[in-house]
C-alpha cells in the first residue's frame, strides 16, 4: 500500500528538481507501483506526473523517451518498436500485464536499478543513456553504479543500434525473471550482459571476449566462463547453482539469437 | 488532510473527498461501484481493472488524485455490453467462482475497441494480467471469441 501524508505535484521539471533537492528523503513518484510495496508511510511524496515528462521524440538521430512514459506507450510507439529490430520492446512486453504496463514508467524502471529487471540488460546492450534533470548525460553503465539521487528527465538511444538480442527466464508467465540477459554484436565485437543473479545486469567481460575471439566454436568455453566470472546468489526465485546453470544456457541462446 | 476532487466516472461528474494517498479502487467502491474489487492489492491479479481514458489500468495502484481531468469507466458504465459478454462467458462455462470475471470483462471490452478481430495470441497477450484460478482459461477464450464474433456483425 502506497502511504503518505502530503503530495506535491510540481508543474515543471525545474520545480520538481528544486523540491527534490529540498526534500532529499521524499520519494519521486513514477507510477508508484513499486514504491507501494514498501511497508512505510512517507511524510511527503513528489509526483512527477504533471511535469511534461511523457514524451517520445527523435532528436539528432537519438530516440528520447521522457521518464514518465509508460512501458505500454513504449511498446506501442513505432520508433521504439523498430529500435534494434524490436529487442527493446520485446523485453518490456514480458512484464506482467497490459494494465500494469499502462502504469509503470520507464523512469521508475531505470531508477529502480532492479536486479530482476527485464529492461536493464537490453538498456545496457543498446548503450542507452540517462539524462538527469540538470541535463547531465550518463551512460547506462555509469548510471547503474551512480549512487546520488537525481530526477531522471529522459533516457536516450542511438537510432543506429547494432544487432541486440535479449532473453529472460522465468518460472511462469508474468512472474519475476530469475535470470535475464542481453547481447550486442557490433562489428564482430560481442558484449554480453547478465542480470537477475539476482544483482543488477552487468557485463560478462571475459565471456564476451571468448565469443568475440572464438565465435560459435568458443561457446562451450564461454558457457563455463560466465559461471565463474559473475557472482550468483540464491533467493526465493532460484538457487545460486540453478542460476549459474541457466546463465550458461542464456549465453548460448543469446549468441545463437544474435547470429540469426 | 483530505482533498476535494472532481471525477468523471461513467459519464457522471462526482465531487469526492479523498486522502492524498487514496487509490481509485477505494474511491470508486465508496461511490457504490462494487464491480471494482480488490484481489491482491499488489498489481498482480487484474481484478481491479478499470479504464482511464479508455486504457485499462489497475485501480488498486492508481492514485485518485491523478484521476482528475480523466474519463473513468467501470463495468457499471458498460452495462448492456457487459451483460452480453457475461452471457457469452456463461454459455461456455467460463465463470466458476466468478471472482475474476469483472476485471477480465473490462480488459476484453477494451481489447475489442482496440482490435475488433484479434488472433487467439493477441487475446492471450492482452489478458495476461487477468488471473483466473478456476477455469484454465480455455472456456474464457471460447466465450470471448463468441462475444467478439457477435459484436463484429
Ligand atoms: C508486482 C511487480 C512485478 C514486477 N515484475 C517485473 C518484471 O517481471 N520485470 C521487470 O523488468 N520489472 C518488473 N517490475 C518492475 C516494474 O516493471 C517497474 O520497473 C517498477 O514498477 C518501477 O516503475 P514505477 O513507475 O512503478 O516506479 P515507482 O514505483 O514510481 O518508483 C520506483 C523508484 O524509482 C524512483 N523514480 C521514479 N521515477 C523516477 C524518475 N523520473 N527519476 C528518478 N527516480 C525515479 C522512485 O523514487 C522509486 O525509488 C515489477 C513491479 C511490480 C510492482
Ligand atoms: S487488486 Fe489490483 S491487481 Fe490485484
Ligand atoms: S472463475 Fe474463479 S477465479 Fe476465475
Amino acid at each position: 500500500m502506497l502511504r503518505f501524508t502530503r503530495l506535491e505535484q510540481p508543474k515543471t521539471l525545474e520545480e520538481a528538481d528544486a523540491l527534490a533537492k529540498r526534500n532529499k528523503l521524499a520519494p519521486l513518484l513514477g507510477s508508484g507501483c513499486w514504491l507501494r510495496l514498501a511497508k512505510r508511510k512517507w511524510p511527503l511524496v513528489i509526483d512527477l506526473s504533471l511535469c511534461g515528462l511523457d514524451y517520445i521524440r527523435v532528436e539528432e538521430g537519438q530516440l528520447c523517451i521522457g521518464s514518465m512514459v509508460t512501458q505500454r506507450q513504449i511498446e506501442e510507439n513505432e520508433v521504439c518498436r523498430s529500435l534494434a529490430d524490436g529487442a527493446f520492446v520485446k523485453a518490456i512486453h514480458a512484464i506482467l500485464g497490459v494494465q500494469f504496463r499502462n502504469m509503470a514508467t520507464i523512469g521508475g524502471s531505470i531508477a529502480g536499478r532492479f536486479g530482476f529487471s527485464d529492461i536493464w540488460p537490453v538498456f545496457l546492450a543498446l548503450h542507452g543513456q540517462v539524462v538527469l534533470a540538470d541535463n547531465t548525460v550518463l551512460s547506462a553503465e555509469s548510471y547503474a553504479a551512480y549512487r546520488e539521487r537525481h530526477i531522471i528527465k529522459e533516457i536516450r538511444f542511438d537510432l543506429t543500434a547494432p544487432k541486440v538480442a535479449s532473453l529472460a527466464l522465468r518460472k511462469s508467465n508474468a512472474d519475476f525473471p530469475y535470470i535475464t540477459g542481453a547481447i550486442r554484436l557490433d562489428n564482430h565485437k560481442y558484449e554480453i550482459y547478465i542480470g537477475g543473479r539476482p544483482g543488477i545486469a552487468t557485463k560478462a567481460q571475459a565471456t564476451s571476449q571468448i565469443v568475440a575471439e572464438e565465435g560459435l566454436d568458443g561457446l562451450p568455453m564461454a558457457m563455463d566462463k560466465v559461471k565463474e566470472e559473475l557472482t550468483f546468489q540464491s533467493n526465493s526465485h532460484a538457487s545460486e547453482s540453478y542460476r549459474k546453470a541457466m546463465a550458461a544456457v542464456l549465453v548460448k541462446r543469446l549468441v545463437e539469437e544474435v547470429n540469426v | 488532510m483530505s482533498l476535494t476532487l472532481q471525477l468523471n466516472v461513467n459519464g457522471q461528474l462526482y465531487t469526492v473527498q479523498a486522502a492524498p494517498d487514496e487509490m481509485l479502487l477505494t474511491t470508486l467502491r465508496n461511490l457504490g461501484l462494487y464491480s471494482v474489487r480488490c484481489g491482491c492489492d499488489t498489481t498482480n491479479c487484474g481484478l481491479c481493472t478499470i479504464w482511464v481514458d479508455g486504457e485499462i489500468i489497475l485501480s488498486c495502484a492508481y492514485l485518485t488524485v491523478r484521476a482528475q481531468g480523466h474519463t473513468i469507466t467501470t463495468l457499471e458504465g458498460l452495462k448492456e455490453e457487459a451483460a452480453f459478454l457475461g452471457e457469452c462467458l456463461a454459455s461456455e462455462g467460463a465463470d466458476q467462482c466468478g471472482y475474476c470475471t469483472t476485471g477480465m470483462m473490462m480488459s476484453v471490452m477494451a481489447l475489442r475497441r482496440k482490435k475488433a478481430h484479434p488472433t487467439d495470441q493477441e487475446i492471450k497477450d492482452f489478458l495476461v494480467g487477468n488471473l483466473c484460478r478456476c477455469t484454465g482459461y480455455q472456456s474464457q477464450l471460447r466465450g470471448i471469441r463468441k462475444y467478439l464474433e457477435a459484436m463484429a456483425q
